[in-house]
């Protein structure tokens, strides 16, 4: 039989101990270090917002004349890392133009032909935050009488109206597009016309003093030119036949002079008023007007109508 | 003598009147050249003014050969803009007869304002009366002319259950009915970047010649899409070619119970009750 002494026992019980203590400093120190070290991390990394279903409102743009009209940008806004990066946090930024236009999405504004730095926002809440990605967008823009036309009859007859949507995110991260079934813009002939001639009091055979009306080119269309016709004036029972009106569509003369007799027949002038390209500078252009009143014509207050039609 | 110095003077007495004295046509002009006997084509053209604090009569006057007078149609005829409207739409058709010639024809249809204070009303004053004209010019020939172009593809948000499906606006602009080849859809995740589905539909409807039409296309894909949002791209095909496409996302929205489905299920259950009550008390009887 095997027999120790017990001091040889009892450094196999230190020595036991130790090796546990060990092990146990190893278990409590070693592993939980490991542990740490095989934890998942990961950046979340920033991407660009997308743009998407471009559109402009109405299909045909139709003009107001002498005034502006209304045009709605709608557009789809994607962002990975949730809508309200840009729609909270950035921006979302249109520029309406004829695609023609030097610099396209670039241009200089220019009430002609470049609207910049329309801004949309949210359609009835369709960005709901948080991990919502997506969003609607709409903005307007008022364009006035005076934005070049792309119909078929135009000086851009080969062009449209096409609109750059551009959304950056609260990282400054952006990304366009543009409206893949652009609308054209219609051409508009209006004129806007002094509301009334008064020739005032005239005796009978002679002739009035010359008065003017003026005619302003209300529309985008290049040159304007006009129909001239009137009715006999009238008073009561009596009339002035329509002929014994003149007028001129250059300069104020005298009765005599005047290029024109008044038909009744709308007759075609060639006036020649060009489109405005700034709005605060109408184009427009007088006629000029006098009567000859004919011997023996009863008195009393004749009244009439002349007509001028935009053509 | 009294009389005689009476007729010397005139007195043609004028005040401003009120009346609008701007106005115009947007387009002002139409060329129709395709088309053949039997052709029906319609346009719509816009009456417009800045001023639009009252009601505004407008006459239209023809001025045609006498051969096309009978084919052209304006509505509504008489024309009248009403208060508010700074835009009035007047719809011009052209119905060419079976039995017309070929040719070329051009005239004016010539809309002139009626001033409110008209002459020989109470207003003493004569007026300036403000018009704009609408040039046609009509082409009748024999050819056939097929063409379209698509003026808008938006892809529709849909509830649970349905198929992707896209509504598609489409311009006739030839003289013979006519429709795309072909319609196809990609279907992708909320982030447009794993493909889940394709669909392609050849059955697309007719759009009559000269006439804009709106229609609906669905994309039958055989899996079932969840609530949430995709990403599709549509398509439209003539031939091999794309002639209209966009890319973007929809929703796929709850299907939710219309309210007397609901009615007639409260009742349905209220019925059951009732009978069931019934039946029970009678047993219990027994």
């Amino acid at each position: 039989m095997l027999k120790f002494k017990p001091m040889t026992i009892l450094k196999a019980y230190i020595l036991s101990a130790l090796v546990g203590a060990f092990i146990l400093f190893v278990s409590l120190s070693v592993i939980p270090v490991l542990a740490d070290s095989v934890t998942p991390s990961v950046t979340v990394g920033n991407a660009a917002p997308s743009v998407s279903a471009v559109d402009i409102s109405p299909a045909t743009i139709t003009l107001t004349e002498n005034g502006t009209t209304t045009i709605t940008i709608t557009a789809t806004i994607t962002d990975s890392n949730g809508c309200s990066e840009v729609f909270t946090g950035g921006t979302i930024k249109a520029q309406l133009y004829r695609s023609g236009v030097s610099g396209a999405g670039s241009c200089s504004a220019d009430p002609n032909n470049c609207y910049r730095n329309i801004t949309m926002t949210d359609v009835g809440g369709t960005c709901a935050g948080g991990s919502d990605t997506s969003g609607n967008a709409s903005g307007t823009v008022q364009i006035w009488y005076i934005a070049e036309a792309t119909d078929a009859s135009s000086s851009f007859s080969t062009e449209t109206w096409q609109v750059e949507v551009i959304a950056t995110d609260s990282s400054n991260a952006s990304s366009s597009a543009t409206d893949s079934t652009p609308p054209e813009l219609s051409t508009l002939l209006a004129l806007d016309v002094t509301a009334s001639l008064s020739y005032g009091t005239v005796a009978a055979n002679a002739t009035s003093a010359t008065v003017s009306a003026s005619t302003t080119n209300t529309g985008n269309y290049n040159t304007l030119d006009a129909q001239f016709s009137g009715v006999a004036l009238e008073s009561g029972a009596n009339s002035i036949a329509a002929a014994q009106q003149k007028y001129s569509t250059t300069t104020s003369e005298a009765y005599e002079q005047l290029d024109y007799t008044l038909s009744t027949t709308p007759t075609f002038r060639e006036l020649n008023i060009a489109k405005a390209t700034a709005t605060t500078t109408p184009s427009k252009q007088g006629s000029f007007w006098a009567i000859l009143i004919p011997a023996g014509q009863a008195a009393g207050t004749y009244n009439g109508t002349t007509t001028i039609t935009a053509y | 003598m009294m009389r005689k110095l009476l007729s010397a003077f005139l007195l043609l007495f004028f005040t401003v009147p009120l009346v609008t004295n701007a106005f115009g046509i947007s387009p002002p002009g139409l060329s129709i050249d395709r088309l053949v006997k039997g052709s029906e084509y319609e346009a719509t053209v816009f009456l417009v003014r800045q001023d639009s604090k009252s009601d505004l009569g407008v006459e239209a006057a023809f001025d045609f050969p006498d051969k096309v007078k009978s084919w052209i149609t304006i509505e509504p005829n008489p024309l009248v803009i009403p208060a508010g409207v700074q835009q009035f739409p007047v719809k011009v058709r052209i119905r060419v007869p079976e039995n017309a010639d070929f040719g070329i024809w051009s005239g004016l249809i010539t809309f002139k304002t009626v001033p409110v204070n008209q002459k020989g009303t109470a207003g003493q004053q004569v007026v300036i009366a403000v018009g704009a004209s609408l040039s046609l010019t009509l082409t009748v020939g024999e050819g056939v002319f097929a063409d379209f172009k698509i003026t808008s593809v938006n892809i529709l948000d849909i509830k649970e259950g349905e198929s992707p499906k896209i509504e598609v606006t489409l311009e006739n602009t030839g003289n013979v009915p006519i429709s795309p080849d072909r319609a196809t859809l990609d279907l992708f995740d909320k982030f447009g970047q794993v493909r889940l589905g394709f669909g392609q539909t050849e059955n697309l409807p007719e759009t009559p010649a000269f006439k804009t039409k709106k229609f609906i296309v669905e994309f039958p894909i055989d899996i079932k899409l969840g609530l949430g949002e995709y990403w599709a791209e549509a398509k439209i095909y003539r031939g091999e070619t794309v002639v209209g496409d966009t890319k973007t996302v929809f929703d796929v929205v709850e299907k939710k119970i219309k309210w007397f489905v609901w009615v007639i299920g409260a009742a349905i259950l209220l019925v059951i009750s009732y009978l069931a009550r019934s039946f029970l008390r009678k047993r219990f009887r027994r």
